[in-house]
């Protein structure tokens, strides 16, 4: 059974019809292969959180910057499972598929959910609604050396709930590769939640690409565990989608654990971009650097919310971040919000914003040795997304990345 | 030197210019020839630095009346980085830092932007550290800084020596130095000038803007001009700096029209 929402009136009702349409079509994919008991406990206790839920709207806090009301009008043939383009070697035991191929008491999915608790809306539909699962588990001390790349393509017309479960368990290290692209022209609803665990001493580099056609829907949560002494890098580059939105949650679960984040937002057109970034340092000694970077040409918005949380607990934790835009037109927009919530009183917390245009004075020294204005522009702005994608640890895809970006203004 | 009937690189006349509207340039005239080496010398907010950004093109800059003619070309109606590839250089007074590009790859773009107008053959990678490493010696520049952004964290002599090292790979017609020895001490003042003195040439010439007389003992003009109000108002040979350096510019206050003592 399907229901329309479209015929609904703009408000609460709307967006809460809304969500159980999308609901629906979930369940109608889910009810079509055996499920295991395990993963009917998880739907029906995120069914029962959903009957009282709704789309967020511009009064909460959460959304106050980025409208879904776009989504609103949108139909989706049906929902579906997203295709899982695996690259890594065989050491690296990566597990992909349908949840009902997996055996009671499997130790694949153990962890799943307890990072990304319900209660968050698109978490909560996330787990009521996913059909298949990708598991990346690496053993103790297990050091795995090639990449491991996983690539979800998600086809126009559907809605798809993209589920990831990455552990790393004491001493080991990992290199993912974790990519969304479109296999076609079209709108499409993506609602993703990837779940890593760092237990103590492990280290993972995290590389986040979302690539989905401009007419998309892509809203994604990533959810990192740091145990002792863990070492976290995050990388993220967002340019697809018409409206685009990464939550990426980290929170030190140890003492004296490491995470630096340095992420890249590229949007143009009418695109909207938006980033929600949470580090919470629960134990001491913990030590965080993040750099978000923005380019935001045309009409398109950018959103940065950057929380970096330290309680009574997190006693001298080091934590720097700062956000960096540069718009490229004048009806581009930036909304740039750092958070500090800081109780312990022996921290070392530095944050910082900027918002420019490509400044006039460097576009002149710069063509007067000789580059004319394009040449100039591009030279800037490579310059400027460089130093994020020079981190990303895949020298294949740092290329092609850099080769790929050019700038229409 | 000064040369007989040698070619006409630069002619300026009766130049006014204006920034945000307000006229700074006021009637200036001036023609540098090839060989030639002329200084240009006036007190802070004569027009000294606005003159040498009309000669580059900056957009803030409005040209509200006379000519300038380059190699008998009309530099008005030429973009900054059509004047840069025909061969007009100005090293600037405070060189711009760019974070996140190689000084290395920047040189290289503009070298070929240079080479491609001459109609040579652009260069590689490769074949530019080859072509790099002679000029690195004209100004004494370890290669280090060649892996670094443009000009980031330079000291203040480093990064003129960087504008010399420019000049050098884009071997100009003309080369405009705006103030290239302010906040130089003595040492890097020398490699400097050394490096300018080694790219002079019967073909190409060179104009030195400055304040001091100091940066005229390493570099030595043909001609020295005052500038006072937008115009030149007195010119002479090495000697004006001289009196210059020794009687201040109030003096040439009292001069009714251009002076010619050469």
């Amino acid at each position: 059974m399907t229901v329309s929402p479209l015929s609904k009136p703009e408000g609460q009702s709307r967006r809460s019809d809304y969500l159980r349409y999308l609901w629906q079509l979930g369940q109608a994919d889910l009810s079509s292969f055996p499920v295991p008991p395990w993963r009917q406990q998880l739907h029906h206790q995120a069914g029962v959180l959903l009957q009282a839920q709704a789309i967020p709207g511009p009064q909460e806090e959460e959304w106050r910057a980025t409208s879904l009301a776009g989504l609103l009008e949108l139909e989706w043939t049906a929902a579906q499972a997203p295709q899982v383009i695996t690259k890594a070697s065989p050491e690296a035991k990566v597990w992909s598929g349908r949840v009902g191929d997996l055996l009671a008491g499997d130790e694949c999915f153990r962890g799943l959910g307890d990072l990304a608790g319900l209660g968050e809306v698109f978490t909560t539909l996330n787990a009521a609604c996913f059909t298949t699962l990708t598991v990346v588990r690496l053993q103790p001390g297990q050091v795995v050396a090639a990449p491991v790349e996983l690539k979800f393509a998600i086809p126009p017309g559907v809605v798809t709930f993209p589920r990831l479960l990455v552990v790393a368990a004491a001493g080991s290290s990992l290199t993912l590769l974790e990519e969304y692209v479109s296999t076609g022209a079209g709108p499409s609803l993506t609602l993703g939640v990837t779940e890593v665990y760092l237990e103590p001493g492990a280290q993972v580099s995290h590389v986040r690409l979302q690539d989905q056609g401009t007419e998309t829907y892509h809203l994604g949560r990533t959810l990192v565990s740091q145990a002792k002494a863990s070492r976290y890098q995050g990388c993220t580059l967002d340019k697809g989608g018409q409206l685009s939105r990464h939550d990426l949650t980290v929170c030190h679960q140890g003492p004296a654990a490491q995470t630096n984040l340095a992420g890249l937002t590229l949007a143009r057109g009418d695109q909207v971009s938006d980033t929600h970034t949470a580090i919470i340092h629960a134990h001491p000694q913990g030590f965080s650097r993040q750099l978000h970077k923005g380019i935001i040409a045309d009409r398109a918005q950018g959103v940065f919310r950057g929380k970096v949380v330290v309680p009574q607990t997190g006693q001298l934790t080091d934590a720097g971040q700062l956000n960096r835009n540069l718009l490229l037109s004048s009806r581009a927009r930036v909304d740039t919000q750092p958070q500090l919530e800081i109780t312990a009183d022996n921290v070392k917390c530095t944050h910082g914003a900027t918002v420019s245009h490509l400044l006039e004075e460097e576009m002149f020294y710069i063509q007067s040795r000789g580059l004319d204005r394009l040449a100039t522009e591009q030279l800037l702005l490579r310059a400027f997304a460089a130093e994020i994608i020079q981190q990303i640890p895949l020298a294949s895809r740092r290329l092609a990345l850099m080769a790929d970006l050019t700038f229409h203004l | 030197m000064l040369i007989e009937h040698s070619e006409t690189i630069l002619a300026v006349r009766d130049l006014t210019a204006s920034v945000n509207g307000i006229p700074i340039l006021n009637g200036l005239n001036l023609e540098v020839k090839a060989g030639e080496v002329h200084a240009i010398m006036g007190r802070n907010g004569s027009g000294k630095s606005t003159f040498s950004k009309v000669l580059a093109g900056h957009p803030d800059y409005e040209v509200t009346g006379g000519t300038l003619t380059y190699l008998g070309q009309d530099l008005l109606g030429m973009a900054p980085e059509q004047r840069a590839q025909a061969g007009l250089f100005l090293a600037f007074q405070y060189p711009l830092e760019i974070p996140g590009v190689s000084n290395l790859d920047f040189l290289r773009l503009a070298c070929n932007s240079r080479r491609r107008y001459l109609g040579l053959s652009e260069l590689d990678p490769l074949d530019f550290d080859d072509f790099i490493q002679a000029k690195l010696e004209i100004v004494e520049i370890d290669p280090a800084f060649l892996q670094r952004s443009v000009n980031e964290g330079f000291s203040g002599g480093e990064k003129k020596r960087n504008e010399i090292l420019q000049m050098a790979l884009l071997e100009p017609r003309l080369g405009v130095l705006d103030e290239i020895d302010s906040g130089l001490d003595i040492d890097a003042l020398r490699i400097v000038a050394k490096g300018v003195n080694t790219l002079a040439s019967p073909q190409n010439s060179t104009i030195v803007i400055t304040h001091y007389q100091r940066l005229l003992d390493y570099i030595l003009p043909d001609y020295v001009h005052v500038m006072e109000a937008g115009k030149i108002t007195i010119t002479g040979d090495r000697s004006l700096a001289l009196e210059l350096e020794e009687r201040g510019y109030a003096w040439t206050e009292d001069a009714p029209e251009p002076l010619e003592i050469a």
